[in-house]
Order: C-alpha cells, then sequence, then structure tokens
C-alpha cells in the first residue's frame, strides 16, 4: 500500500471546488507543492471540477417544465376535493350529526350537548371540528353547510324514529371504515333485521371467526355509520348493553325501545329482557320460548333474540314444536295473548 | 385552537405552492433523472404526494414557506425511482436506453474526434459512478454541484445538518475522483 501522507482529502476537495478559507487554501497549496500524490489528486478534483462546469444545462427546462405542470393539473383535476355536506338534526333521541359526501353517507354521530354548541358557534364553518370522524375527513373533503339531499337524509330518520320506517334507504361512503376485517363485521351487522338482537359473540360466529370477539366490538365501537348499520342490535351475551359509542348506553336503550325490544335496569347495568324475549335459531328460522329445553345446545351464531310472535313471522320463523311459543306466549308479547 | 394551525397552513391555496416551487422540484428531478420524461412524471407524483398530504403539513418555518417540505418529498419520489431502476437494471442487463443517453452526452467544445470519443467515454463512467453512489450522496451531489445549491438549502431539503449535506457531497466527489482514476482506486484516506 501506498505510503499516505496523512493530508486529508477533504481539504483537497475543498480547495479545488473553492470552498476552502483562505487559510486553509494556503494550508493545502504548501502541502502540495512537497507531495506529488496530493498534488495529483488536487489535479483530478479540478478536472473534476471543470467537468461539471462544462455540464450542458438540461435542454428545454421550461418547455418540459410547462408540459409537467399541463399534466399535474389534469391529474388534480380528476381528484378534485370531494364535498362534505355536514347537517345536525336534533332527534329523539339527541343531537345527531350527518355527514354525506357525493357518493353516499359518510358517518353519523351522537352529539354531546358541548360538541352542538360548538356546531351552532361555528356558524357552520368549522363544524366538521365538533366531529373526530369528520376531522379525519378534513384533509380530503371541503366542509359546506347540508342541502336538500342532507335534508332527505333526515326526512328518513324522522320515519325511523317514529316507527314507520325499519330501513334507512341510504347509499354509504365507506371510506372511515378502517379495515376489511372492519367491513366484514358491519356488512354482517346490516343483516340483522330491525327488532331483533344478537351478541357480539354471535356476530364473532357469523363471521366465522369465533375467537375474535374483541375485535368485533371494537369494529362495531368505531361503526362509523351507527343507525344505518345496527351496532345497536349487538349486545353482550348475557343481554347487557355494552360499549355503544363509549357512554351512549343511554341511546343505545332508547333506540332499542324504538325498534320495540324491551330493556330493564337491572343491577349490573341496562340490558335486554331476556326472560321477556323469543329465541330464535337463524339458520332454521325456528322460534323458542326462552325456557324451551332445545335451547341448551344454541350456540350463540344461531341465537337471536325476536321480541314478538308478529315480528317472527314476518322475519318467517315457525314455531319449536317442543315448547310450542304459539300456544304458550310469553306475557310481555301481548300482541300473541290477545 | 389546533384547527387555526390546520387553517394557516393552508393559507396558500395549492395551486400558489405549485406555482411558488415547480421550478425547484423540477429542477431537481431533472437533474437527478437526467431525463425529461421520467422528470415530468416524478414532478407529477411529487406534487400529487403533496396535494394530499397539503392539509397536515407542517405550518411554514419564517421565510421558509413550504420549500423544504415539497423537496424532501421530491427527494422522497427521487429515492424509489432510483430504487426502482437498479431493480430493473440488475434484470435487465442492458440498458434499453443507453443510445438515448449517448446523445446527450456533453461532448468537448470544439474538439476532435478522438478527443470527443474519450469524452465520451469520460462522462459515460462519470455517469455510471454517479448513478452507483449511495442515494443522499447523489442527492446531494445533484443539488451542490448541478444545481449550485448551498449547504443550509441542501441541508434542510435532506432533512440533515449542513455539516452532513457536506460531507455527503464529498463522500461522493471522492466516489468519482476514484472512478475516473482507476489506479488510485486501491488506496486508502482519511
Amino acid at each position: 500500500m501506498a505510503k499516505t501522507c496523512g493530508f486529508s482529502e477533504r481539504r483537497l476537495i475543498a480547495e479545488a471546488f473553492s470552498e476552502a478559507t483562505a487559510e486553509l487554501s494556503q494550508q493545502v497549496r504548501r502541502h502540495v507543492a512537497g507531495c506529488s500524490r496530493c498534488s495529483e489528486r488536487l489535479e483530478q478534483y479540478r478536472t473534476l471540477r471543470a467537468r461539471f462546469k462544462d455540464w450542458p444545462a438540461p435542454a428545454q427546462e421550461a418547455e418540459g417544465l410547462r408540459h409537467a405542470r399541463r399534466a399535474l393539473e389534469a391529474r388534480l383535476g380528476e381528484v378534485q376535493r370531494p364535498r362534505l355536506r355536514v347537517q345536525l338534526w336534533h332527534s329523539p333521541v339527541g343531537d345527531i350529526l350527518i355527514g354525506a359526501t357525493d357518493k353516499g353517507v359518510v358517518c353519523v354521530e351522537f352529539q354531546r350537548p358541548d360538541q352542538t354548541q360548538r356546531f351552532h358557534q361555528s356558524q357552520g364553518r368549522h363544524d366538521v371540528l365538533s366531529s373526530p370522524q369528520l376531522a379525519r375527513l378534513e384533509p380530503e373533503l371541503t366542509p359546506e353547510q347540508a342541502g336538500p339531499d342532507t335534508a332527505a337524509l333526515v326526512q328518513q330518520l324522522d320515519e325511523y324514529f317514529a316507527g314507520t320506517r325499519r330501513t334507512l334507504d341510504w347509499t354509504l361512503d365507506d371510506r372511515l371504515m378502517r379495515s376489511d376485517f372492519q367491513r366484514r363485521v358491519l356488512r354482517a351487522t346490516t343483516a340483522i333485521p330491525y327488532g331483533t338482537v344478537m351478541s357480539y359473540q354471535g356476530l364473532a360466529d357469523v363471521i366465522g371467526q369465533p375467537a375474535a370477539v374483541r375485535a368485533v366490538a371494537q369494529a362495531l365501537r368505531h361503526n362509523p355509520v351507527p343507525l344505518h348499520i345496527p351496532c345497536h342490535r349487538v349486545l353482550g351475551s348475557d343481554g347487557r348493553l355494552t360499549g355503544y359509542a363509549g357512554n351512549l348506553v343511554d341511546i343505545k336503550r332508547d333506540i332499542l325501545e324504538t325498534e320495540g325490544v324491551p330493556v330493564r335496569h337491572t343491577r349490573r347495568g341496562l340490558a335486554i329482557a331476556t326472560a321477556l324475549l323469543y329465541v330464535g335459531w337463524r339458520s332454521r328460522s325456528r322460534l323458542c320460548r326462552p325456557d324451551c329445553s332445545s335451547l341448551q345446545g344454541q350456540t350463540a351464531g344461531e341465537r337471536v333474540w325476536i321480541p314478538s310472535q308478529a315480528r317472527a313471522r314476518e322475519l318467517g320463523y315457525q314455531p319449536c314444536s317442543r315448547c310450542h311459543p304459539e300456544l304458550r306466549p310469553l306475557d310481555a308479547d301481548e300482541a300473541s295473548r290477545g | 385552537m389546533a384547527t387555526h394551525t390546520g387553517q394557516q397552513a393552508r393559507s396558500l391555496p395549492f395551486t400558489a405552492l405549485v406555482q411558488r416551487h415547480q421550478g425547484a422540484v423540477y429542477g431537481y428531478l431533472l437533474r437527478f433523472t437526467r431525463d425529461p420524461h421520467d422528470a415530468q412524471d416524478l414532478f407529477q407524483e411529487t406534487f400529487f404526494r403533496a396535494y394530499r398530504a397539503y392539509a397536515r403539513a407542517p405550518r411554514p418555518r419564517d421565510g421558509l414557506d413550504h420549500r423544504a417540505w415539497v423537496m424532501r418529498i421530491a427527494i422522497n419520489v427521487s429515492r424509489n425511482y432510483a430504487r426502482d431502476r437498479q431493480r430493473r437494471g440488475r434484470v435487465l442487463v442492458a440498458g434499453s436506453r443507453e443510445p438515448a443517453q449517448d446523445a446527450a452526452l456533453p461532448l468537448g467544445n470544439g474538439a476532435g474526434m478522438e478527443e470527443t470519443v474519450a469524452a465520451k467515454e469520460t462522462t459515460r463512467t462519470l455517469l455510471a459512478a454517479i448513478e452507483a453512489l449511495p442515494f443522499r450522496q447523489r442527492a446531494a451531489l445533484v443539488q451542490r454541484q448541478f444545481e449550485g445549491l448551498d449547504y443550509r438549502t441542501i441541508a434542510d431539503n435532506l432533512a440533515c445538518s449542513q455539516d452532513t449535506a457536506r460531507a455527503h457531497v464529498y463522500q461522493a466527489l471522492r466516489k468519482l475522483r476514484l472512478a475516473l482514476a482507476p489506479r488510485d482506486a486501491s488506496t486508502r484516506e482519511d
């Protein structure tokens, strides 16, 4: 290996590229006067610099830039920021914020009173800020005041709470859904009929992942479109009303009662009155009294609670041949008793 | 209020942001790729990414507006480009674009035929050496030697200190010198 003089190559570069201080420049010049190897290298760096200087400027840069700019504008034009229409509605269960894009309803959110207040203070300008869901959308959407289309959505909600409508005939924009798993859970939830309830465990069984019961509950907790996707129809296995968007269990009760599902205060919180509800077999469309012996081996995925025989008939359920609910209707099911 | 920073950061309409920084972005990308078509593609990609992230862009620092933010996106985009090219290069042994690049090689002024061939050869070696540089060294070199940017700007664009930016450039230059002087390649320095 060649003997090194120990002189830093960085100093040679600084000198060759005119980045050296006057002092450093002198040092370099003194050194290369007596060191042929460094002198040669300094010359190589100077050659390199000269080559860079000769480097031709790219041809037609301005023209290329204009071209690039036009292409960019065309592409941005395709993805115009979609509009987000926001409407606040005073429902019987409290204030509800509805957000809709051109694709459909993107979120429904129950509002605490302080959020409502902020909504009004903002006069619709920063309305999205009162809603964590809409805040997530804000980078990609331009919020604006609600229009006639959101009024039509509200009309349907109004009918729903009045008991004259069972399904909300909305198209959805699913961009707030977080994963394919969540989409699967929410799709399965949508299939739970009006006025019936099942358990988180049951839903986990239905989507074929019985061990994922907590993940199912989380997926429902972050349901961006409650009411339309009826996560209120999913309860704990013991019938308790758990985890409806955090502390909104009272709202969950109100909604269930709107759908005719009786809810009671128990020592462990609000729960559906399982003793007052029929139990259906989903796949066999069979209806049992809650005390039927055939229910012993029923899996959670099979179980659906149904408040009345009339509702069960509408859903195509046949009475069980063992417990005969048609002969011995439940006390609470007054219509069938009458 | 958190919202206010968001409002301020977006006070400049996106098209104005493009207008303000398009020259810096295109200039860098053109010199990095040495191909106007690729540069135009990457330009589009850069500003498209910027567009999608604009609402979350950090608040502009004094006098800097969003230049460094946009340039960092451009640099990331060029990094992916370089990576893709390297990957493809490994598959396609012969570069199909070589002839086109030959035409763009710089030639000595009024040089004789032989000199021209030698100059072309040197330039080809140099270009290969630049492409073989680690990405940050290459990006720093392009900005310093071909765009003439100062170290402070390069450091902002690369999100590093000025000393680091300078070190990247110097390491790149040293490798280029070695590429042009292969006899010296075995020696170690510093």
